[in-house]
Order: C-alpha cells, then sequence, then structure tokens
C-alpha cells in the first residue's frame, strides 16, 4: 500500500492552506503534526476526496485516487476533526448505518459494529441514543466507525480530542494493533499522542511539509534549543515573557524553568535532552501564542 | 440498498418538526371534513323545512336525479323557478344543491332566471356536446377540500425533505457519507428514493383518505355532470367537456404530478445549499411565489408546471388541450405529469451530483 502526493496545492481565496506537498506514505503509522491553521485538516480532506485540491495530484499504489473512486474509498476510513452524528440513533444503529455506506452485508456489519463498539469501550451503550453521550463517547464512537470497514488507509483528524488520559491510551493501543500492513495518518496537538506509537512525524507549517521523519530523528532537530535553569521565582515571569517557555516548576524560593531557545537564556542554564513537544514548541509556540 | 434507503426514511422521520407538520395537516383536514363533508350540509325542503347531515345529502341526490341530464335554457328556467326561495323562507343560500349551482349562474337579484343562455355564459367553452346537470356537492366538496389541503402538504414537504442532503453538510455528517464506498453514489440515490417515497406516501396516503371519506360521504353520484356547472365558480374556466368523476381523475394526477415537481425541487436545492434553514426557507419561496404570477398575466401553461398551481388544480384544467394531430386531444394535465417525471428524472442525476461533488469544508 503506497500513497503519493505529488505537488498537493489548496489555494482558498486570499489564503495558501496546503502549499506544493510532495510526500509518500507507506505502511505504518503517521503522525501529523501543526498548528491551528496549518493545513492540517485540509490535506486530509484532500487525500480523502472530499476536497478538491487546486492543483497536484494524490496516487494509491500509482493510481490517481479520483479515477479510482469507490475502489479507493473502499480503502478509507476517515475520522473528522468536527463531525456531526445523528441525535436519535443509537451508537449500535449508527453503526449499522455507516456500514451499510461502507458497503458491508447485514451480518458482516453486525459483527464488527459489536467487535468495534467493545474495542472503544461502548458496548454496554449500544443502545443508547446518541444524544445522551458525553463528548469523548462521541469521539470513540467516530474511531470506531472510521475502522468498520478495516480500512487499508486510516485517516484520523484530532482523533483524541475530547478523550481522558485512559482513554487515550487505550486509544494508541487501537491504533498500534490495527496499523500493521496499513498506512494511518493521524492529525494531532497532543504530542505524546503520536510521540509513542508514530513511525514517523510530518511537521506541518503555513501549508508546508517542513520536516519529516522518525520521532528520535526529528526531536533530533531541536538538540541544542533545549534548556533548563533554575531561576529565583521573583524573576520567574520576564523569563516567561522573553522566552518560549516549555515547562515552569516551582521549587521553593526558585523556579525550573524549561525554555526553548536558539542562544543560552542564562549563565545557569544546561542544555537538555529534547523531546517531540519542545521541537512542537519550537515551532509553533506563536502561533498557538496567536490563537 | 434497500437497508440504505430504510435508514434514509428513519432520518426523514426522526425529526419532530415532521410530525408537528403532520399533525397541523390532520387537523386542518379534520376541520375542513367537519365543516364541509355529509355532516355539514343543509338542504331546504319544499315545505320550507330544513334536513342536515345525511338526510341533507340524500334529499340532495334526489332532487338532481329528477333534472340530471343536458342543460337547456328550458331547464335553467323550470329549476330556478321550482325552487326559488322566498323572502319568508328564510333566505337564499340554503335551497338545494341543483337550484344552487342554477341560481349563481343564471339567477337575477330574486332568483329568478336572469334570461341569459348558456352558450354566453360560458365563452372559453369550445365543446360541441351541451353541458350536463346532475348532483355535484360531493365533487366540489372533495376537490377543493383536495387543493386546500395539497396547498399545505406543500409545506409539509418542504419542511420534512429540505434537511435531506442540507443537514447532512450543517450537522457535519458530509465527511463520514462523502468518504464511504458507496456515500457519493448509492448513498445519495438512497436520500433520493426514500424523498419520494415519503412524499409519495403522505400525499398517496392523505388522498386515499380523502377519497374515501367524501366517497363515504357522497357517493359518486354526479360524476357525469360538468365540472362548469357550480355555485363555488370553481372549474367554470375549463373550455372543454369534463365531467366531475374525469376532473378527479385529472385533479389526482396533478396533485401527485405536483407533488413530484415539488420534491425534485426541494431535492436539488437540499443538494445545493448548506443549511437546511437556508433550503427551507429557499424551497418555501420557489414554492409559494409562483402563485403570485397568476395576477401578472403569465401564460396559463406556464403557471401549470408550478406546484403550487398543480395543487390548486384549476389553472392546468383551463389550459385548452393540445391537437396531436388526428383529431386526436390531450389534455394539458398530461404534460404536466410527464414534466412531472422529467423534474424527477433531473432531480434524480442533479442532486446525486452536486451531493457527490460537494465539498467539505
Amino acid at each position: 500500500m503506497e500513497l503519493r502526493l505529488d505537488r498537493l496545492t489548496k489555494q482558498y481565496k486570499q489564503k495558501l492552506a496546503v502549499d506544493r506537498i510532495d510526500l509518500e506514505l507507506k505502511c505504518g503509522v503517521y503522525g501529523l503534526l501543526g498548528a491551528n491553521g496549518a493545513g492540517k485538516t485540509t490535506l486530509m480532506r484532500m487525500i480523502c476526496d472530499i476536497l478538491e485540491p487546486s492543483s497536484g495530484e494524490i496516487f494509491c499504489n500509482g493510481q490517481n485516487i479520483r479515477e479510482m473512486g469507490e475502489e479507493y474509498r473502499d480503502l478509507l476510513g476517515y475520522l473528522p476533526q468536527n463531525f456531526g452524528y445523528y441525535q436519535e440513533f443509537t451508537a449500535y444503529k449508527f453503526l449499522l448505518y455507516i456500514a451499510s455506506l461502507k458497503g458491508l452485508g447485514k451480518e458482516q456489519a453486525a459483527v464488527r459494529a459489536l467487535y468495534l463498539l467493545d474495542m472503544v469501550g461502548l458496548a454496554d451503550q449500544k443502545k443508547r441514543k446518541i444524544k445522551t453521550f458525553s463528548g469523548g463517547m462521541k469521539q470513540r464512537l467516530g474511531i470506531a466507525q472510521a475502522m468498520l470497514n478495516e480500512p487499508k488507509i486510516l485517516i484520523l483528524d484530532e482523533p483524541t480530542a475530547g478523550l481522558d488520559p485512559k482513554e487515550r491510551v487505550r486509544f494508541r493501543n487501537l491504533i498500534s494493533s490495527f496499523s500493521k500492513d496499513k498506512i494511518v495518518l493521524l492529525s494531532t496537538h497532543i504530542v505524546s499522542d503520536v510521540e509513542y506509537i508514530a513511525d514517523e512525524i510530518l511537521v506541518m507549517k503555513e501549508g508546508r511539509l517542513i520536516h519529516r521523519g522518525a520521532p528520535e530523528v526529528v526531536t533530533r532537530e531541536a538538540k541544542g534549543l533545549v534548556w533548563e535553569c533554575k531561576v529565583d521565582s521573583r524573576y520567574a515571569d520576564r523569563y516567561v515573557e522573553q522566552y518560549n517557555v516549555g515547562n515552569l516548576k516551582n521549587a521553593g524560593d526558585e523556579t525550573i524553568l524549561r525554555i526553548i531557545s536558539d542562544t543560552k537564556p542564562c549563565e545557569e542554564a544546561v542544555e537538555a535532552e529534547p523531546t517531540l513537544e519542545d521541537l512542537y514548541l519550537y515551532y509553533f509556540s506563536e502561533e498557538e501564542s496567536r490563537q | 440498498m434497500i437497508r440504505m434507503i430504510g435508514f434514509e426514511f428513519e432520518k426523514i422521520l426522526n425529526r419532530k418538526i415532521v410530525y408537528a407538520a403532520i399533525a397541523c395537516i390532520l387537523i386542518m383536514g379534520t376541520t375542513m371534513y367537519v365543516g364541509r363533508g355529509a355532516g355539514a350540509q343543509i338542504v331546504m325542503e319544499s315545505e320550507g323545512n330544513y334536513l342536515e347531515g345525511r338526510e341533507a345529502v340524500r334529499l340532495d341526490k334526489e332532487i338532481a336525479a329528477r333534472h340530471e341530464g343536458p342543460l337547456t335554457e328550458e331547464k335553467v328556467e323550470e329549476i330556478l323557478e321550482t325552487y326559488r326561495p322566498r323572502r319568508d323562507d328564510g333566505g337564499f343560500w340554503v335551497v338545494n344543491n341543483i337550484y344552487n349551482t342554477l341560481s349563481s349562474l343564471w339567477g337575477d337579484m330574486d332568483g329568478s332566471y336572469d334570461g341569459m343562455d348558456i352558450r354566453s355564459t360560458f365563452p372559453a367553452y369550445l365543446d360541441e356536446r351541451p353541458l350536463i346537470l346532475g348532483y355535484n356537492q360531493g365533487w366540489l366538496v372533495f376537490l377543493e377540500g383536495g387543493a386546500y389541503m395539497m396547498v399545505f402538504m406543500g409545506f409539509l414537504l418542504v419542511i420534512a425533505l429540505s434537511p435531506v442532503f442540507s443537514e447532512e453538510y450543517s450537522r457535519g455528517t458530509d465527511a463520514l457519507i462523502l468518504t464511504s464506498r458507496h456515500g457519493k453514489r448509492s448513498c445519495a440515490w438512497a436520500k433520493i428514493i426514500a424523498s419520494y417515497l415519503f412524499t409519495l406516501m403522505v400525499v398517496g396516503g392523505w388522498l386515499l383518505l380523502q377519497s374515501f371519506l367524501y366517497w363515504k360521504d357522497f357517493g359518486l353520484d354526479g360524476g357525469g355532470a360538468s365540472v362548469q356547472l357550480n355555485n363555488h365558480f370553481m372549474l367554470s374556466g375549463v373550455p372543454y367537456f369534463l365531467t366531475y368523476m374525469g376532473a378527479a381523475g385529472y385533479c389526482l394526477v396533478l396533485w401527485i404530478g405536483g407533488s413530484l415537481i415539488l420534491t425534485a425541487l426541494i431535492l436539488v436545492l437540499s443538494a445545493l445549499c448548506r443549511s437546511s434553514f437556508v433550503t427551507v426557507i429557499a424551497a418555501a419561496a420557489c414554492y409559494a411565489m409562483p402563485s403570485l404570477l397568476g395576477q401578472l398575466g403569465v401564460p396559463l401553461k406556464l403557471l401549470s408546471l408550478n406546484p403550487i398551481w398543480d395543487f390548486l388544480a384549476e389553472v392546468p384544467l383551463m389550459v385548452p388541450k393540445l391537437s396531436l394531430g388526428g383529431g386526436a386531444q390531450v389534455s394539458f394535465v398530461w404534460v404536466v405529469a410527464v414534466f412531472a417525471l422529467v423534474m424527477t428524472a433531473a432531480s434524480f442525476v442533479l442532486s446525486r451530483r452536486i451531493f457527490a461533488k460537494h465539498q467539505v469544508m
């Protein structure tokens, strides 16, 4: 299974949302990182063939996905970022409905729906109407519907939004067990969600793909940019204003700061081992603070 | 596919507002039935007494049976003279169906024959055959009631079907559907088929119920009478020979045809508009606005292609018959029927295509 993006571009009136992205995705889990407005959702929608690119093409195993039509969609599972439900449907009926759209037979649909409800921890809630579900439950149901047809290409846009830590762990395990021989592309703001399970990290900024590689390789980009220092608590605010502070911890009269900076922030600062989150903050702290 | 149609049908019925609209239709229909059905009929006997309800209907039919057949000036004069009410009889309007029919057309101030000949009263009537007199009250109640109810039914269709596509956009379920294997094709077909099923079920169901109720109350008597003869000034402008039975058949074709045209229109708008509220407004405007065109001298043929005029039925029936060559003629109602089928087919193609090409933003 191979997905190839060839100079994929999406231009809205004034905004260039996705800018000439060339990308090859083979079987594995890809974590797509980027601030809001970086173009992640637009890119995913184009990969799902529900948003027409301004230019560029997408090929699946060498075939243009637009020409593949149903054949391509049969390979696809998609969890959109913000999506709705049929509030009057029960969780089970909702999955049966989506299964019918995905072309599963009646019995296969029932078996698969029950299996996935169990996998996402909603088996006991299958007869409850979706309107009574919490945000996290809805999100888990969304994950289940994306996996109904055992897709070869799974696109998950902010799949962990609204999930509590326990549910996020369950989700990570689910994706890990599912991802064999499949392409899984998931976008998130929560760096730890992809840090452990992604084979590759894709970093998007202002519509462009600025980094890609294994988490440890990408993280290495932040080598020499992460500092830790202990400062007098009275001056901690000054550092927060002046620098990109990734972490702040009080220790008596002093404060331990984790600073992401091209230059050493103070004499006492020592270089720290970077994490993916540091890299994320290095690239996106400005965008995040703007939002 | 059948499963998908079932789901889509359920989605249409899952909205409370649809049930509210159906309840309104039933309340209006019941009110109309109570106000116009057999229970509301009144007839005056020759002794000046009034009969009400089913007794009134029976007497009305008896009187009509005495005079039914081709209408002549002599018959008009005889009937007006026979049943003309006197002031001390308590009024002019409650007499009997036959008298009311003729006096509304040829009665003068005191209810006597005004001397006008039949042909000059119907200048548009081009047929060689004479007009036929008969009991028409049941048919008029059925045709008028049906027309009004169909106008309301049109709004029910607008409310129920506007969200079919557009609510998927506004709710955010479009992405789920359009990325599924059958989302861009079979699902769209299923939505369209479910919508037409809904239309045919509610419209067909109502028409069956109404037909049964009025048939039970009034029977089929007078079905061979000419539609031009009535005291409701309805269908008087039909320019060819048409019986009440024939008109009822045409009306059923127009009502179902109009429903199909309206459904087609709603579905295309629903596929185009990004919110069901906008679709409701747009569809309601497209449905209701043509009712204003009647005042603007728009040709009858054009008006007849609008659902609201098909529901009111009179205008399409007023269009002269179309010549097919060799002396064969066909009512314009059949043009409306063909147009409805074309619109139905077009809605299948257009709304599916628009939905499939919808861009998820």
